[in-house]
Parts: structure tokens; sequence; C-alpha cells
């Protein structure tokens, strides 16, 4: 129904096959996604339409996208690439976490540092920014989002916008965007679903529509609960340990006229997971009970006004909490071991206004204001900065075959300085099949909070980990308590820290060399500087050290990244997906060059130079991935089924024969692949039964992917009532 | 002619004492002859599985001898350098009477063709000359692996002056007994570990006193 919604604008905006290629080009660009999506969407409408071929043409035209602009345009009509994974897409997969659907992803690779992360473009996740609604999701550890906490059955489509974007979206959207696009009221029903599966993995959610004349509103209800896994069974504790949450999801919507239109969204997350550790020795086992809760809660209200056909001006709020708590008591008596909290806000006010010069010429101009604070065990106070905002966007056409998109935004922050991020791209359509794009962009993250303001004493090793700002102080306490043994560093050299930037440039080729066959080939370099790291500044007298956060590191990320999609028949799609990637250390290759990097051989421990071809570059990055899938859909009888292959080439783990970096076969992790299939079947329209395995082979590795499951079975059934009545669901 | 004998006689000493000069002489300008066509390549010595297991007393090690010192000698010169678990002393400051004084250098071994001129440091009471962790080697902590091990640092030379102002260049090769495979399975579980406290290091000491490292004098 939201589908149909968007037909009409689609096809109204476009009309000539020509435009259609275009959108086939580009759809084709990224990942077997969206080509999947549409093939799973042209199976859906086949059972409509009477014919295939003219729901294909209608859903390409339907592709609708926000993260490139902040504003609705026609995915074809954009000169910056971005990736679409529709809802029949993820539903097809069986997918119920965010972390499900970017795992499968071209040139995205799911991390695990203190939750599970994206890592795109070989940027680690604290680069990429996560948007519900184009607004801010918040709560990193150590600069992670957990994607975890993401379901996905209230989303529309998720939007994957490759490459810095700060000139848009400010800080932290340094190697990209993910946008996650909830569903909008529309017409009247209920869906019901229930999913069961290996761990005790058991799932349930509820979505309620109701639309009528100017008020909409839509509820989602999720609950997901496991018991975990171990992969080291004769340990104590298992490798995850069982955890619920919960998550509620509504907006209301009321047309107060057909110029003025207002939403209010919010969203509620709730967590508790429970542990067991051992902290004593094999002998002498020391237990601890552990429990963390995590919750957060967003608001977003939205008034959109047109003042004339040319003239929208949106205003938006934005508010959001994220909290966790975490204790662990002895088993034995029950006495506290830790106990730690975290609470983080964050309130953004926010005026857009676009005014359409024509259709080819658009201006976006936005001014805002963050307000964010921090309150933990780990921070002296409570810790707040502020930063005010402008951005200017163009979007403009000069040649019926070149679209441009000039944007800049100027960020001025309260605790580090300010910063201009401007970005230009360009598309050029060579002829009906071969079109060519580049984009220059400049992205920016700013220290974090921990790297600013951190006070923390690890309770057991004994190091100190200080904020840039809490350095000299901390340093200072330090000494008169008599904890320092030897300052290493002079702390005033360490200076004031400054933001982490990256120039990026991507250039690419959408190509349509037969009819139901796509290519899409885009290559990227980044050039990151002031990278933020942390070295010791003094030795204490408990012989750990003292660390603290400083500007050095210079990296460069590049890459290339492919992705082949064929329909094979209306009902089948197959896709093939590669990023080759090479992400390094611009000082180690000079003291490479420099000569002044060494080894020790494994076999003999004697010390040899290593040459720069040894050099595989920043851990945890594979040079090689790839991806291969098929979507199956036949709309006549009810039928869908997929099968996709994940492979991961080998990547660094840690530094073993003791020269920090990553040069010696000794340290990589073996790649590997992971298969996931699923089918089901739709009854009537109303039931649907559906079944799958991911991990097909059951790889797992415990010493080195630990956050990988072995085989996890799983069936699911929901039922899907539509009516003009708001019915019991059964 | 009574007179004449001891003369003659003294001259006969003379003649002696001259001809023992001139043998000597020659003896001498021989000598150095021989010397310089024997200009010798200095080879490294290799000490393995030095036992620095006692947690009190030091073991302590004379290069010029390549063999450890008795701890009856540690009040002595007679030692340059000791090693208890993974810490390094040298004979001088305030843990030892002699003078010796260190450094630790990058580079490879092999190509340290001489010691430098400066920035040799004696023990004080803040730091050791040859500073352990960060210095020679580092501690691989809880989560790598393997983990809770002690690896030397790759490229790190060692450059002493010893008690009796000789010059030593060392790298330490292993802190394992047996100079094992650190990257393996059986290396990083703990329990298949071989002992640890046993240095395997390699040294060229040069007896001459000069800085030089390739060749010696003999």
């Amino acid at each position: 129904m939201e589908r149909s919604r968007e037909e009409s604008s689609g096809a109204l905006k476009m009309k000539t096959v020509y435009i259609l290629r275009n959108v086939l080009l580009y759809i084709g660009r990224h990942c077997g996604c969206n080509p999947v999506a549409i093939a799973t969407g042209i199976m859906l409408m086949a059972g409509i339409h009477a014919q295939a071929q003219d729901s294909l043409t209608i859903k390409q035209l339907a592709e609708i996208v926000v993260t490139a602009t902040r504003s609705e345009r026609a995915l074809a009509e954009l000169p910056v690439p971005v990736i679409v994974i529709q809802q029949k897409q993820i539903a097809s997969m069986g997918s119920l976490r965010l972390n499900d659907v970017l795992g499968e992803q071209t040139g995205l690779a799911i991390t695990s540092d203190h939750g599970t992360g994206v890592q795109m473009q070989g940027f680690t996740p604290e680069y990429t920014l996560i948007l519900v609604d184009g607004e801010p999701l918040i709560g990193r550890t150590s600069g992670t989002l957990e994607l975890n906490r993401i379901a996905v059955g209230n989303i529309k489509q998720v939007e994957i916008m490759k490459g810095p974007s700060s000139s848009l979206y400010g800080s932290e959207a340094l190697a990209g965007v993910i946008n996650i696009i909830t569903d909008r009221p529309n017409g009247v029903n209920g869906t019901l679903t229930s999913r069961y599966g290996t761990n005790e993995t058991s799932d349930f959610s509820a979505t309620l529509n109701y639309q009528k004349n100017k008020f909409g509103l839509y509820a989602f209800l999720d609950r997901y609960s496991t018991d975990g896994y171990d992969l080291s069974p004769d340990t104590e504790g298992k490798t995850v340990s069982p955890f619920t949450n919960y998550t509620y999801q509504s907006r209301l919507t009321y047309d107060f006229s057909d110029r003025m239109k207002f939403s209010v969204s919010g969203r509620y997350f709730t967590e508790t997971q429970k542990s067991v550790t051992d902290i004593g020795t094999t002998d002498a086992p020391v237990l601890l009970n552990g429990r963390g809760d995590v919750e957060d809660w967003n608001v977003n209200p939205v008034l959109s006004y047109s003042f004339s056909q040319k003239f929208k001006t949106t205003f938006r709020l934005y508010g959001s909490k994220y909290s966790t708590t975490s204790l662990m008591t002895y088993q034995g008596d029950g006495s506290t071991y830790d106990d730690t909290y975290f609470d983080q806000t964050f309130t953004r006010p926010e005026i857009q206004t676009e005014y359409f010069l024509s259709a080819k010429n658009i201006i976006t101009l936005g001014v805002g204001r963050i307000w964010e604070s921090v309150e933990a065990t780990r921070y002296d106070d409570k810790m707040k900065y502020q930063t005010n905002y402008a951005y200017a966007q163009y979007e403009w056409q000069p040649l019926s075959k070149l679209n441009l998109l000039i944007g800049g935004r100027y960020d001025d922050h309260s605790a580090y300085g300010s910063q201009f991020s401007p970005k230009l791209s360009a598309q050029y359509d060579v002829n009906s099949w071969l079109a060519v794009r580049g984009s220059f962009g400049v992205g920016f993250k700013a220290p974090d909070f921990r790297q600013l303001y951190l006070n923390f004493t690890n309770a057991t090793v004994g190091y100190t980990v200080l904020g840039s700002n809490e350095l000299a102080a901390g340093i200072a306490r330090l000494q008169s308590e008599g904890q320092i043994d030897e300052i290493l560093v002079d702390p005033s050299s360490f200076g004031e820290i400054k933001a982490e930037t990256s120039r990026a440039y991507n250039i690419g080729l959408k190509l349509q060399p037969f009819k139901r066959s796509f290519l899409n080939i885009n290559v990227f370099r980044n050039d990151v500087k002031d990278l933020i790291d942390t070295k010791p500044v003094a030795r204490k007298v408990n012989q750990q050290y003292v660390y603290s956060y400083y500007n050095i590191a210079k990296v460069f990320t590049q890459g290339v990244e492919a992705e082949a999609t064929h329909m094979l028949t209306n009902q089948i799609s197959l896709s093939l997906g590669y990023q080759l990637l090479i992400a390094k250390d611009k000082a180690v290759i000079e003291q490479l060059k420099a000569g002044e990097i060494y080894a020790r051989d494994p076999k003999t421990n004697i010390t040899r130079r290593v040459k720069e071809s040894e050099y595989g570059g920043l851990f945890n990055r594979s040079r090689h991935m790839l991806n291969a899938k098929v979507f199956y859909e036949n709309a006549a009888n009810g039928w869908t089924a997929s099968a996709r292959a994940i492979y991961r080439g080998r990547y660094g783990f840690s530094d073993a024969n003791n020269n920090v970096i990553l040069d010696d076969d000794s340290e990589y992790v073996d790649g590997y692949v992971v298969c996931n299939v699923s089918a089901g079947k739709t009854f009537m329209n109303v039931l649907k039964a559906q079944v799958g395995c991911d991990n097909l082979f059951d790889y797992t590795n415990n010493q080195y992917i630990p956050s990988l499951p072995g085989r996890l079975l799983w069936a699911s059934v929901s039922v899907t009532l539509t009516g003009k009545t708001n019915q019991k669901i059964n | 002619m009574l007179n004449i004998n001891p003369i003659v006689k003294m001259k006969y000493v003379l003649n002696v004492k001259v001809a023992l000069l001139l043998f000597a002489f020659v003896a001498v300008v021989g000598c150095d002859d021989d010397d310089e066509k024997e200009t010798v390549t200095l080879e490294a010595t290799t000490t393995s599985d030095l036992d620095a297991v006692s947690t009190s007393k030091y073991t302590l090690f004379s290069f010029k001898n390549n063999a450890v010192v008795a701890n009856s000698d540690s009040a002595t010169a007679n030692w340059d350098i000791a090693f208890r678990g993974t810490t390094i002393i040298l004979n001088s400051g305030v843990s030892g009477p002699g003078t010796a004084a260190g450094q630790t250098v990058s580079g490879i071994f092999d190509e340290l063709a001489e010691a430098p001129a400066s920035g040799y440091a004696s023990d004080s009471e803040s730091a050791k000359a040859i500073v352990g962790s960060g210095g020679w080697y580092t501690y691989t902590g809880t989560t790598a692996t393997p983990n809770h091990a002690i690896l030397p640092i790759a490229g790190k030379i060692l450059v002493i002056k010893t008690a009796d102002n000789k010059y030593v260049k060392l790298e330490i090769i292993s802190y394992y007994k047996g100079n094992p495979d650190t990257t393996t399975a059986t290396f990083a579980d703990l329990a298949t570990r071989p002992a640890s406290r046993y240095y395997t290091f390699r040294f060229i000491y040069q007896p001459d006193g000069t800085t030089n490292f390739a060749t010696t004098q003999k």
C-alpha cells in the first residue's frame, strides 16, 4: 500500500524509458539487494498486475531515498550512490536485527569490538553514522553502536550511502551513513509474527496500522530473546550470555492541511542480559553474577509547512537518551564486585528549508543546534558540549545528461573548534547503457566524550586512561598521590585534540550491458588525517601505564567495489558482489621505506627487517570480500526462497611477532564462508510460514570469531489481517 | 792488560744487550706485521637458556669469559650484566660496584657495525639502563594471542660498555626455555608453553676496547 503511493508519485516524475533505464542501472549499483528487492517486488505485484514487466517498470520508478539530500528524491535523479534494501528483501532473508541485514551487503563487514558494528570502506564502526528516519542513534561503547539493538520488523527500507556525508550530517558521517527508514501509517491492517529457532531464540512482533482521513497511526512491538551460545563449554560462562529485549516504536501523523503536515514518532528499547564470569583460576574459580541493562528512547516531532509550491520548511525536534547499568556480584556472598552506569543525552532542534528554483535547481538550507551530555562512572562530572551548525545544498542539472549535487556544512563545537565539510558529486549519462559518476567530499568525526573527558582506572589491572581535557589535572593528581613512577612524555606536548578528518574520492560506472544484467563499479580512496590514537604518558608505580588520546595517525583506505546482477527469469535473480580493500597506516609505510620496522623469524627468533611488500595494512580488514545470492519469488503460488553465500577473506587479528604491524602469516584469521538459506509460502495473502537456516555449514572459530554462532535453524509464522475496522488478530 | 779485560767484558755485555735490544726490536716489528695480517672478524656468541629463574638472586654474567659468575662475586667488577626474571641490571650505579653502562638501540644485530659514541646510562634508583617492558620486551596481556607472554621486541639491540671499558652488542632472542616458536598453538596454550625466565641471547664482545663490532686485532 505504501508502495502504491510511491508508484504514483514516482510515475509522475519519470515517464521515459530512458529514465527507467537509469533507475535500473542505479539499482544494480550496490549489492544484490536492490535488484533482489526489485525482483521481490515484481513477483509480488505479478499477482496484482497482469504484466510482470509493467510492475517492474513501476517498481523501479518507485525508488525514493532521503539519505542523499535529507528530502525525498527519486534515486535515479541523484548523482550520489545509495544502496536501498527493501522490506521485502529483509523479510525474504528472515533477518531480525540490523546486523543480519548489513552483514550480507557488498563491502560491509560485521565486526565485534565492544558490540556488533559495521565496517564500511575499511573504517571501523565509529565512523559510520547510524540514523533512524534521519535522526542519529546514540549510545556507543568504545565507538561501536550495537546493531543488535535495532529490530528490523518495522523497517520500510535501509538506505546505505558510502563515502563521507558530513556536508549534510556533520560528525561521524566520515565513512558513510546508514539510514533506517521506518514504516509510516498506511491503510488499516495488523500483523502478528512469531519466530523460534536454535539457542532458544524467539521473536514476537506485532504491527498495527491505522490511517483514516488526516490521521495516521503506526505501532510496532517486538520482543526478542535468546539463551545465547557457548563455543567454549569447558570455561565458565557463555560466549554470548542470555538476553531479552523489547522494542516499542510508533508514529502518529496528522495532516492539518495540504500545506501543513505533522508527525511525531517515538522509540523505546530496553534490554537485560545476565551472565556468569569466572575471575579466579582453574583450580580456584571465583564466580561473578552479572546483570547488564540497556535502555534508550527517542522522540521526534516534525512539522512541515509549504509556503508555496516552491518553498517548503520543515521543523524537526529530536531528543534521545541512552542509559546502561552494569552490576557484578560475587556468587558466594552476593557482595558487589563492580557497579557502573552510563547516561547519555542528545537534543537537537533543526529547521530546514527547500527552495525549488525549478525542477532542475533545488536549494536546501538548514540550521540547528545539538546539546549533548554524558554522565557516567568513568567521568568526574556530568559532561556537556554543544554544536551549532548550518548547511546548504544545491541540486543542479545544468545539462540534460549531467546531474550535480553541491553541499557544505559548518559545525561549531564548544569543546574542540569548528569544522567545514564540503561535498561535490556529479553524474554524467554517457549513453543509454552507461553512466559515469564521481564525488569528492570531506568528512569528520568530532572527538567523543571519552576522548575528551574520560577519567578511568581499571580496577583489576590498574592502568589509567585520561581524556585529552583531563590529562594535565589527572597527571598532577596522580603525582600528588605518589602513583607516578616516571613521566614518559610531557603531557603538554599532547596538545589540544582535533577532529579526525577524511578527504574522499569516489569514481564509478553504471552499466547495463544486456537487458536483464546490471553492473556497477566504484573505486574509492579515503585519505584520513588526525586519527585519534592512545599512547602512554606515564608509568605508574604499579608498573601499569597512564594513557591518553592524541592526534597522530594518517591512514588511507582504498579499493574497488563491484556488483553484478542478472535477472534469470521474472522469478529468479542472481547477484554477485565483490570488494577489494587496501587500508594502511601512512606512518608505517614511511617507517618500512626507511627500514625501521623489524620482525622476529618465528623459527629462529632472530630479528630481520620487514619489507614494505610484507605489510598487510590495518588489522581486521579483509582484502577480499565476496557475496553470491539467489532470490526466488513466485507471486502466483506464494513461494519465496533465497540462498546467500558471504565470503570474508582473511584479515589481520593482532600482532604476533612483536613489531606492532600486520606482516606475518600467523597474524591472520583464515577467510571463511557463511551460507544462509530460507524458504517461505504465503497462503491466501493472510498466513505466511517461513523456515530458514543461517550458517548452513556450521562454520565457527571460537578463538578468533566468537561473535559467529554455529548453525541456526528457525521457523516463523505470521498473520496479516487487512480491513477497514481494527480487527483482533488471533 | 789487566785493565783491558773488564773493558772487553763490558763491550761484550754491551754487545749482548744491543743484540737483545735489536732482537727485541725486530721481534716487536715482526709482531706488528703479523697483527696487521691478522685482523679477525668478530663472530657472535650465542648463550642458550641462561637460567634467570630465581626470584631473589640475579644470575651474573661476564662477557669477557662468556660465563656465569658466582653470586659470591657480586660485589666485584667480575660481572657485566645480570638477569632475574625480566629485569636486567648492569654492574654499575645502584646495581653493582663496576662502571658498566648501556643503552637500547634500534636496528639489525648484524648491521650494527659500531657502538654509539654516547647515550650510555648506568642503573639508577629511578630507572635501569636497560628498560624492560616497552624497552626490550612487551608483555602481551590477557586478550592477545599468545596471552601473558614476554616477547622480545624485534630490532632492539642492547649496547653495553662493560666494567673493563669494552663494548658489547647483544640481542635477546628468547625468554623461554629452548627458544620456542612463539607463534604456535603449543606456545599459546599456557599448559604446554615452555618454562619462562630462560634467556637465549647472542652477543659480540670487542676485546680491544674500540667501538668496532666488525673486526678485532689479534
